[in-house]
């Protein structure tokens, strides 16, 4: 019965070649690009964390409902780092060596990138941070990425700006010296402030955890300042207000990139006006990436969104136009290579308006990283709100 | 300024003072350290936000309801944790560490319920006037939180010395088994000062929050810092030695601050600690409690 | 004979894979000055402890007027009126020889006049205490102490008063006053069980007498006829 086998073949050809082209199918489309983000989602950190999350996750809903980068879904791995170092290495390596991704997100302090960066940096992979605004983030080398503009490029333009508004010479500091993040950001101040000639009339520090600041301050009150520079986080900033505000220390504010958070009014109220703020995003900015990234974030969760989550779904497109650009060949290490070299080269309209980076000095001969090559939005806390000062 | 530096000490003295309280209690008469006090002070203080934001309650009721509540915390964790430990007589530092364990439980409820975002009491829960005093300003909080303070303090003082409930935690502090052999329920004494102690830890946390506007899941860590230190300072397990050492790690503080630097702030205030600890070992008000056998 | 008020049966306290009291039998009737002797270390503390619910590790029976307490929580076998005058006497240093002495009346619960008047009595029986009422104990002498913790024992109306080596520490002239006190605490009514190392003081008021070895009764009879026993002049009487 010679037909037998040939009926059988014909039978089924149809059925094995609809199998055939699925599995094609299938391998087309589950061929995700792995990305990993280790942010501090629970621990005080979290408040920063929580809403960068958000904003990646938006970015990637967004990207994948359009089809992908090349066809390709991007898969976001999200790890809880808590805002602790040895968590961010864990995650780290985790990501990197059991994962394999392709390249990684975060983590969401400045603290926490200086210990971990050096892992990816040492692997080869980009890590690559929405958040870390210290000075040296990216002198660990050049894997290590960030679209959060330095401390040190936005703090003088504030200052600046603040100080041609009140027609200020005297200054006095308030910061918390045990702080990665303040310590650096009350340098950056500080030589701004040293570069623009204003006298340095008093400096306070304070420790972490710390909630009374009535001592400094009534110090701070008795050295009679035009303006107090407060380089720290806006709960913290939000109760230095407060305080201040209490004794009698009437000056104006000026915060760096910590204050930069409707926290600071919400919770201090009139204590805030006239603070002077610099910001790398303002919601007020009537771009249409801008428009498109708000109306998109209450639509998805109820809430307006911050500048965390600005940069964090800024990141992602950064991410995404950059694999537009890049030929995946699915050899993990070449592909971290092209993504690097991919990533130098973007140039996007965000949320936070026109972005690309710029190769930090390298260090000792050591190449530097990538920084983000942006000018601030200077604001005004005015009736409750931030304003942009003229 | 120094008028306004010293007004600044009271009140930050009347905050550390306070919280030491329900812990140089627990550790007075149940001889633990009790590392959970800073999470039952900041349940206190979220148990207050709610019941003045979600139920509207005044402030008075919603910082009587945050005692009560507090103190029945006190009571379970005694009787869920360190009970057990008592009857097996586990070794000293077991029901201390049990506390840290209890610690971190509670800090994630609260983080998990409760966000990690600061919050703050709705404005004008309290008359935010500020009274002026010749050159200083003191705010209506700072005030009421120092004469809180001193209440709690005078009322429990008067507890312990003049009442024979106060007499019988005395006994059961210096010997639980020479109390039992006078019939004492050593049990329940046990069980009330955790409930008074919980009490206290949250009114301190209630008070703390308001003045300072910062309730979060993590205000008790620094202040355990501060507070461990108060209790030393004072004498462990010495009421007047809380409100003394409260006041004097405050006092101590802000003048390092005014004449000093704030950089060097707790360096000098631990500095004074470690100064009082070589030259009286058991604290400015403490007798040397050894615990018979 | 009198009905026993308190009959210990097979008594056994362990302390973990030691036996210090191996199954001992002793009984103390209506009225009676027990004393129960023996050297350091006889076991003589755990019977005490034992009896006021202080041995978490004790077996047999602890009958109370016919009722088993063993197992039952110290302050209920205090309210039955088992007072203990624990070894070193358990007097708080911290606190006033008032507050002491009125701790005594809190475990009365609420007793105003009634106990007032039991405060004054006990008080025209011991002048010494009654001078230092509002001084720390801490700051007392050893004998003042004893004065408090015998005090402070009768106020807390004792059916059987049971003391720990009351003559411990004390100067031989102070030994020989308490001595004279249990004598009359037992000549007014009051049961006692006196555990005592110094056993001629002890069987000279005593009523009758145990002997404890480590952990077994060796002897036991009328105090007279004990004080007599060659083995007892041996060992405790010193010849």
């Amino acid at each position: 019965m010679p037909s037998f086998p040939a009926r059988t073949f014909r039978t089924w050809r149809p059925l094995l070649g609809a199998l055939l082209i699925s599995t094609h199918a299938l391998s087309q489309a589950a061929a995700p690009i792995t990305i990993g983000a280790a942010e501090a989602l629970t621990g005080p950190a979290a408040q920063y964390g929580v809403p960068i999350r958000q904003g990646f996750d938006l970015a990637v809903a967004e990207i994948n409902a359009a089809g992908g980068v090349q066809g390709h879904p991007l898969q976001l791995l999200v790890e809880d780092e808590q805002g602790k170092k040895d968590q961010a290495i864990n995650v780290f390596k985790k990501f990197i060596f059991r994962d394999r991704v392709l390249m990684l997100f975060g983590p969401t302090l400045s603290n926490s990138m200086f210990a971990a960066g050096p892992i990816a940096n040492a692997a080869h992979v980009v890590a690559f941070g929405t958040s870390n605004t210290a000075t040296g983030i990216t002198d660990i080398g050049p894997w290590i990425f960030r679209n959060s503009p330095m401390e040190q490029d936005v703090a003088p333009v504030t200052l600046a700006h603040a100080a041609s508004h009140y027609q200020a010479h005297k200054v006095a500091f308030i910061y918390g010296n045990d702080d990665a993040f303040t310590r650096s950001a009350y340098d950056v101040f500080r030589m701004a402030a040293g570069k623009s000639g204003l006298a340095v009339v008093d400096t306070e520090t304070y420790a972490k955890g710390d909630v009374d600041f009535k001592a400094q301050l009534t110090k701070i009150k008795g050295s009679a300042p035009d303006l107090v520079i407060c380089p720290c986080l806006a709960e913290e900033g939000a109760n230095i207000l407060l305080q201040a505000r209490s004794l009698g220390l009437r000056a104006p504010f000026v915060g760096g990139n910590g204050f930069n958070s409707p926290r600071l009014f919400e919770i201090a109220r009139e204590a805030a006006e006239g603070t002077v703020v610099g910001s790398p995003w303002f919601d007020g900015a009537a771009t249409p990436a801008n428009r498109k990234f708000q109306d998109a974030f209450r639509a998805r969760y109820q809430t307006p969104p911050n500048q965390f989550a600005a940069q964090a779904y800024d990141a992602m497109q950064i991410v995404a136009e950059a694999l537009r650009h890049t030929t995946l060949s699915g050899r993990l290490e070449e592909d971290r290579q092209a993504v690097r070299d991919a990533l130098a080269q973007v140039h996007i309209e965000g949320a936070t308006g026109h972005f690309e980076f710029k190769r930090a000095l390298p260090v000792k001969d050591q190449p530097g990283g990538w920084d983000a090559a942006q000018k601030p939005f200077i604001y005004l806390v005015k009736g409750g709100r931030f304003t942009l000062l003229p | 300024m120094l008028a306004q530096q010293l007004i600044n000490a009271l009140g930050l003295g009347a905050v550390y003072a306070l919280f030491a309280l329900g812990f140089t209690l627990v550790f007075g008469i149940l001889g633990v350290i009790n590392l959970a006090h800073g999470a039952v002070f900041m349940l206190g203080s979220y148990c207050a936000l709610l019941l003045v934001t979600r139920l509207a309650w005044g402030i008075l009721p919603a910082l009587a309801g945050a005692m009560v509540l507090c103190g029945l915390l006190g009571m379970l964790s005694d009787w869920l944790l360190l009970r057990p430990l008592r009857a097996r007589n586990a070794p000293h530092l077991a029901p201390m560490i049990a506390t840290i364990g209890l610690a971190g439980i509670l800090g994630s409820i609260a983080q998990a319920g409760f966000g990690v975002d600061t919050q703050r009491f709705p404005p004008g829960t309290i008359p935010d006037a500020v009274l002026h005093l010749g050159g200083a300003e003191i705010s209506w909080i700072q005030f009421d939180i120092i004469i809180v303070a001193v209440l709690l303090m005078g009322g429990l003082f008067v507890l312990l010395e003049r009442s024979p409930l106060g007499r019988q935690l005395r006994a059961v502090a210096e010997s639980p088994r020479h109390a039992r052999l006078l019939g004492i329920r050593v049990e329940r004494v046990f069980l009330l000062v955790a409930a008074l102690a919980g009490a206290l830890g949250g009114a301190a946390g209630v008070l703390i929050g308001l003045s300072f506007n910062a309730i979060s899941p993590f205000m008790g860590q620094p202040m355990l810092h501060k507070g461990i230190a108060v209790i030393i300072l004072g004498g462990m397990g010495d009421v007047r030695g809380a409100l003394f050492g409260g006041l004097f790690l405050g006092l101590a503080e802000v003048l390092t601050v005014t004449w000093w630097s704030s950089d060097v702030r707790d360096a000098v205030a631990f500095g004074l600690l470690l100064l009082v600890l070589v030259l009286r070992p058991s604290g400015l008000f403490g007798r040397t409690l050894i615990r018979r056998a | 004979m009198s009905a026993a008020l308190l009959e210990l049966r097979d008594l056994r306290v362990r302390y973990g894979p030691v036996e210090a009291v191996r199954g001992i039998h002793l009984e103390v009737r209506e009225g009676e000055l027990i004393a129960l002797l023996g050297a350091n270390g006889a076991g003589k503390t755990s019977v005490l402890n034992a009896i006021s619910g202080l041995c978490a590790q004790a077996s047999g029976k602890v009958l109370w007027q016919g009722i088993d307490m063993l197992g039952r929580p110290a302050e209920s076998i205090f309210a039955a009126g088992l007072v203990q005058v624990p070894e070193g006497r358990g007097i708080f240093l911290s606190l006033s020889v008032r507050d002491n002495l009125m701790l005594a009346l809190d475990a009365r619960g609420p007793s105003g006049a009634d106990g007032k008047r039991a405060f004054d009595e006990v008080l025209a029986v011991f002048p010494r205490v009654a001078e230092r009422l509002a001084q720390r104990a801490g700051e007392l002498s050893g004998g003042e102490l004893q004065m408090v913790a015998l005090a402070r024992a009768l106020l807390c109306r004792p059916r059987l008063l049971m003391l720990d080596e009351p003559s411990m520490g004390l100067a031989p002239i102070l030994v020989q006053q308490t001595f004279e006190l249990l004598a009359r605490i037992h000549a007014e009514g009051t049961s006692l069980l006196l555990v005592e190392q110094n056993a001629r003081q002890a069987l000279a008021i005593a009523d009758r007498a145990y002997v404890l070895e480590t952990g077994n009764l060796t002897l036991s009879g009328p105090a007279t006829v004990l004080a007599q026993d060659p083995r007892v002049v041996s060992a405790y009487l010193g010849g």
